[in-house]
């Protein structure tokens, strides 16, 4: 029976530090070829039943692709309950990752029961004034089990406070990224930026001529780390982070929280373009979505009312690529022990966040 | 893109676990994140956590992709990076 797939992350130690990572990987790459030969409306309903982990977002891009391949545009409630849909899913991706599995990965307790009862709030959330519920319970979670104070208060702070805040480490959230800080990884790689409607068409052309660019996609020939850490990359708080420690794993663990600390406020107020697409010419559409993980692009070239080609290029792709955050991240990476070295691994894996499940092994050089 | 593969339900355990039949292969699972799920329910499985639960009809449209998707592209779905 068909899997998931996972991520198989091999690394070498040498003693002292890590000198060779790479990545396997048995994800169904090609299992949007399904889509092909299908009636429009039919893929965009399935869409989300196929890919139903991140199923919003995956919907919307479906939808924002085919919309624009066909020369049309939904209208302002529909455009505005698919960003509170995609804010929504993003949430419950964020929490997940810090009440569940970061604290796991640390060997402190994880919280899923936190987390459950504002997935049930999400998952019924069908109008403005549920999403309003979601934001007000959302917040009141954050500041209970996350930030120590309000969200909106915690997003305010000057660099002096927020360290203060760090150093406080009473809280789950201030321990780890005082921990992590000290876990220095490689650097020197790009981040993808905020992609434009020409960056998409540009896009578009290179998925068409380049077979393989979903498997290895790059950004002007070089691989680029996608998330919250290129998303936020201009954040003062994140800049001066980055520009003290590095691009380490507390890095991209404070740039998913300044995102979180802003996502029940989009709940209320919806992103105005947070959805992007094009149509590089008539029946061809282009979409790209900012998912928790990064972004996400779905391309689709109709014939008639059929699909006749359909290409997703997933943000694991940008991140696991085999010369990307990953393994630059890693190589060189100091590791005294064995377990030094697991745990790197997987810090660095989780910050990058795979939709999928992963598994470490070491070597010893 | 991560594929979200049903699963059914097969026996209920203490602690929020259930164990599930994946393709003949039976796991343990966490209930914790969803409500209410009963023995012989399909449920989203995604890294050991069931995420969402399914109605029949959404199973058996799900479960029909999967079939399908399963025919078009046989077992041998590996696509290595690196």
């Amino acid at each position: 029976m068909i899997a998931e797939g996972k991520l198989q992350l091999d690394v070498v130690w040498d003693g002292k530090q890590l000198t060779g990572v790479s990545i396997r990987s048995s994800r169904p790459l090609a299992a949007c070829r399904i889509l092909e030969g299908k009636p429009v409306a039919e893929v965009v309903r399935l869409v989300p039943l196929l890919f139903s982990v991140c199923g919003r977002a995956q919907g919307a891009a479906a939808a924002a692709a085919c919309e624009a391949a066909r020369g049309v545009a939904p209208n302002d409630a529909v455009r505005v309950a698919r960003e509170r849909a995609i804010a929504g899913e993003c949430l419950q991706e964020y929490t997940w990752r810090l009440l569940i599995d970061l604290p796991a990965l640390l060997g402190e307790a994880a919280r899923p029961g936190e987390l459950a009862d504002l997935r049930r709030r999400i998952g019924s959330a069908r109008d403005e004034l549920r999403w309003h519920d979601v934001a007000g319970a959302a917040e009141e979670l954050l500041e209970r089990a996350v930030y120590e104070m309000s969200p909106r208060v915690w997003l305010g702070l000057r660099p002096a406070a927020f360290e203060k805040w760090v150093a406080r480490g009473e809280a789950p959230m201030q321990r780890m990224l005082a921990r992590l800080r000290q876990l220095r990884l490689g650097g020197d790689f790009g981040l993808l930026p905020w992609l434009e409607v020409a960056d998409l068409g540009a896009l578009s052309a290179r998925l068409e001529a380049e077979p393989d660019f979903v498997q290895l996609p790059n950004w002007q020939g070089e691989p680029a780390e996608t998330g919250a850490l290129a998303r936020q990359s201009g954040h003062p708080l994140l800049v001066r982070e980055v520009g003290q420690y590095g691009a380490t794993v507390a890095a991209r663990l404070l740039a998913r929280l300044l995102e979180l600390a802003q996502l029940p406020e989009q709940l209320r107020q919806p992103l105005a373009s947070g959805i992007r697409c094009v149509s590089p010419r008539p029946g061809s559409g282009i979409a790209a979505v900012e998912t928790a993980r990064g972004t996400l692009l779905h391309q689709v070239t109709l014939t008639g009312d059929h699909v006749a080609h359909y290409r997703i290029v997933a943000p694991t792709e940008w991140n696991f690529h085999p010369q990307g955050a990953f393994v630059r991240g890693l190589l060189g990476c100091a590791a005294k022990t064995e377990t030094e070295t697991r745990a790197a691994a997987g810090l660095l894996a989780h910050a990058l966040d795979p939709c999928v499940a992963y598994e470490v092994s070491v070597a010893r050089a | 893109m991560c594929l979200a593969i049903p699963v059914k339900v097969v026996e209920l355990r203490e602690g929020d676990q259930a164990m599930v039949d994946v393709g003949g292969v039976r796991k343990e699972i966490s209930l914790a994140l969803v409500d209410g799920i009963a023995v012989d329910d399909y449920v989203i499985l995604h890294v050991g956590f069931a995420i969402q639960k399914l109605d029949a009809e959404e199973a058996e449209k799900t479960l029909a992709l999967f079939a399908e998707l399963d025919e078009s592209m046989g077992t041998s779905l590996g696509n290595p990076v690196a």
